[in-house]
């Protein structure tokens, strides 16, 4: 069959060219490298097969010739705020009960507080696996210590002992956003706020997790007393349990990480009493 | 200094311990031994490690998924009388900031001076350490040791986790044999000597003031001032500066803590004298 | 640094009783540094009617001469004033022509209708609008300033009482903020008219 005369002033239909040079025929570890499209050179010399397993043909689809790459990431973000406040002899600390996924909601009812003593509580946000680990070094360290040394770790020595543990694995770090919170030898309460790898410091309240920065500026204002004229007044552990759970009811709202429960405790020198209040659901 | 966990082999270490059986305390060593960090296991960890977990300055992190905290403006220079430290005392997580009363002049031991710049972490962790090599040191010799000396072992210490993405520029500084001594320490292990740095991300504002107003003559009122200045300046002018201004004046005896004001009142202070100085 | 955060910017907008009230703070930054102290996010276009736009500086100032020169043609062509809603949905409009090359800012819009009714809305930089009767809000660090508002709002403020709280809710979030702050402003606007009052916030 002849084909249909081609219109004036078009050249002749062009062939696709492959734009890789000749010698991009192997790769640099050595492997020979196979034509992806047929205007490669040399490609029509790889006939497809018929009676070939399905899929071994002998054209590369782009896979080794473009590698993507995929690389596993050892972290996961499972959310979640945790709050700590401290008084002239208490401390609060609180944390919601979420755990998720992405947008997925693994679980409703997964504590993100682990008392370490009868005087301190770490609660941590972040990866939970990362959380576990961290938890059960830190119980290993505190068993060993009160071995040794016949008695509990104080809060002091517990927040030292807590950032070097987060330092030890500065290479390779706990996603972990950590809050400590107890009362320390001289009945006071006394919270620290990390950062991953185990920069801390002793602060009056502290906050870490994906709803931090919603509740912050409202406890610099409220506790803190920031940017305020009126009249600072010292506030009860009522009061500051109050506060906590507006702080949650905001995180919940604004956080899709926040929600479903929030766990209380409320530290003194005779030791923790735990509540719980419901938060949204959404 | 680094080894991976897992590592284990009894090497008795007299000839007393030859035959008898040591419980295997290496893999508990491990878990409670801060001094053995775990490197990712990959072809490559310091690139592993720098470009995922670098506590960078300013922003150059904000690829990565762990933000750490950093800090910002520090200054200290030598004088007749002595040197002068003053830093801020912010500290920010990429925009957010994480704290305003961060202490980033850290006491190795009443003579000695160490100043935080960059990694939070990495500036407290290696300075306390520090601390405990300079006691150690002082055990050893029945001496203090020289400013010098600590400098030096600071620097040997950033030079094994070169390349590893740690981020520190700090000042030691102290009163020893030789006089008020100022080194400068980078996480390149850089080690410099000289009578006046300023480091962080506010480091170019607080250098206009002081080399402005720097004189080696100056008295004690007058070098607390500038100190105080200097850091004011930084702290109005860079985002990642501010709080709280921690002045210490380190003396033939010792260092001493001379004040720590919100550099918001300084603002106000200094913005009052100016009016007066115009009328 | 994304576009959006290199100059730095906080704005929120709240409803009250029959009033409204629009916040921003006045720093103009580039990435680190702090370049001016006094710059206008929040613009009048007309006598109950404010823009407050949060981003990059130079589409900051570029819009607020477009939406003033496109509200003044209209206002001479229909020989009646612009209504809250209609402004709102003309900015998301000029927002929206530049789909594939957006100008880099975010608005807040607030205004009294006619019959005193507040109105509130905000948008992204590509003019999807969001329309509430509490509070918008807009900026580098919207995270602090949800919460706050979230938790400092009650509905039917009066005036004063929403002045204060917009002043909190500001100063609290910018102070958590690097990139936002040094000095605030703040401007109530009720059916008697304007009222504006400078914040003394932190200079660091």
């Amino acid at each position: 069959m002849t084909s249909l005369p081609l219109p004036p002033h078009s050249s002749p239909r062009p062939l696709l060219t492959s734009p890789l040079p000749r010698s991009a025929l192997t790769h640099a570890n050595g492997i020979q490298r196979l034509p992806i499209h047929h205007s490669e050179p040399h490609s029509m010399a790889v006939p497809a097969s018929f009676d070939q397993q399905p899929g071994a043909d002998s054209i590369d689809h782009g896979v080794t010739e473009a590698p993507y790459e995929r690389r596993f990431s050892p972290y996961d973000f499972n959310g979640g705020t945790t709050l700590a406040i401290s008084g002239p002899d208490f401390a609060v600390v609180a944390g919601d009960t979420r755990m998720s996924t992405g947008y997925e909601i693994l679980s409703r009812d997964v504590s993100k507080l682990h008392p370490l003593t009868d005087h301190c509580v770490l609660a941590s946000a972040g990866c939970k696996t990362d959380v576990d680990q961290l938890r059960s070094v830190l119980d290993i360290r505190s068993d060993m210590y009160r071995h040794n040394h016949q008695k509990d770790m104080k809060v002091t020595s517990v927040a030292q002992m807590l950032g070097n543990t987060l330092y030890g694995r500065r290479f390779f770090p706990y996603y972990s956003f950590n809050v400590l919170a107890g009362v320390d030898a001289e009945g006071k309460g006394a919270v620290y706020s990390y950062d991953a790898i185990g920069s801390f410091e002793r602060t009056h309240f502290s906050a870490s997790g994906s709803g931090q920065s919603f509740v912050v500026p409202l406890l610099d204002n409220v506790i803190v007393h920031k940017n305020r004229q009126d009249e600072k007044r010292e506030l009860g552990a009522e009061e500051v349990v109050e506060i906590v759970k507006d702080a949650f009811v905001t995180a919940g709202e604004r956080d899709i990480y926040t929600g479903d429960k929030l766990e209380i405790m409320v530290i003194t020198k005779d030791g923790i009493q735990k509540s719980t209040f419901p938060l949204k659901a959404d | 200094m680094t080894s991976f966990v897992g590592e284990t082999s009894f090497n008795p270490n007299s000839l007393l311990e030859i035959g008898s059986r040591k419980p295997n305390f290496q893999l508990a060593n491990d878990l409670v031994d801060d001094g053995n960090f775990l490197i990712p296991n990959v072809q490559d960890p310091a690139f592993f490690c720098r470009t995922n977990f670098a506590s960078a300055s300013g922003d150059k992190d904000k690829e990565q998924l762990v933000k750490f905290a950093k800090g910002t403006t520090t200054l200290a220079f030598k004088f007749n009388e002595g040197i002068i430290v003053s830093v801020d005392s912010r500290s920010t997580m990429g925009a957010y900031i994480a704290s305003q009363t961060v202490k980033k002049i850290i006491e190795i031991n009443p003579f000695l001076l160490g100043t935080m710049a960059g990694g939070a972490a990495d500036c407290s962790y290696w300075e306390r350490n520090l601390g405990m090599q300079c006691r150690l040191y002082e055990l050893r010799n029945k001496k203090r040791i020289s400013v010098a000396a600590a400098s030096k072992l600071l620097a040997n210490t950033m030079n094994s986790y070169r390349g590893y993405g740690l981020s520190m520029g700090t000042m030691v500084t102290g009163w020893d044999e030789t006089g008020p001594q100022l080194y400068y320490v980078d996480n390149d292990a850089t080690r410099l000597h000289d009578n006046l740095f300023s480091v962080g991300s506010g480091s170019t504002y607080a250098y206009g003031v002081l080399d402005t107003f720097y004189r080696p003559d100056l008295t004690v009122d007058e070098a607390i001032d500038l100190g105080k200045r200097a850091i004011y300046h930084a702290t109005h002018r860079d985002a990642y500066s501010g709080g709280i201004n921690n002045l210490y004046h380190v003396q033939a005896d010792g260092w001493k803590k001379i004040h720590s004001i919100d550099v918001n009142e300084l603002h106000y202070e200094f913005r009052d004298e100016k009016n007066e100085m115009v009328a | 640094m994304s576009i959006l955060e290199y100059n730095g910017a906080a704005i929120i907008a709240m409803a009250g009783k029959n009033c409204v009230g629009i916040a921003a703070d006045t720093r103009l930054g580039v990435q680190a540094q702090t370049v001016a102290c006094d710059f206008k996010k929040v613009f009048k276009m007309g006598d109950k009617l404010f823009v407050g736009l949060a981003g990059l500086a130079s589409d900051v100032q570029t819009l607020d001469q477009l939406l003033t020169f496109r509200k003044n043609l209209y206002e001479l062509k229909e020989e009646r004033e612009m209504k809250p809603k209609v402004f709102s949905a003309m900015l998301s409009s000029i927002l929206y022509e530049k789909r594939f090359g957006p100008y880099f800012a975010e608005p807040v819009v607030a205004g009294l209708d006619d019959d005193g009714k507040p109105f509130l809305s905000a948008m992204d930089l590509i003019g999807a609008p969001v329309y509430t009767d509490d509070f918008v809000v807009s900026g580098t660090c919207t995270g602090n300033l949800y919460g706050m508002c979230e938790t400092l709002y009650k509905p039917d403020l009066e005036p004063d009482d929403l002045f204060e709280t917009l002043a909190q809710a500001l100063l609290a979030s910018v102070d958590r903020d690097a990139l936002s702050g040094w000095g605030g402003v703040v401007h109530i606007i009720t059916k008697e008219g304007v009222t504006s009052r400078e914040l003394k916030g932190r200079q660091d």
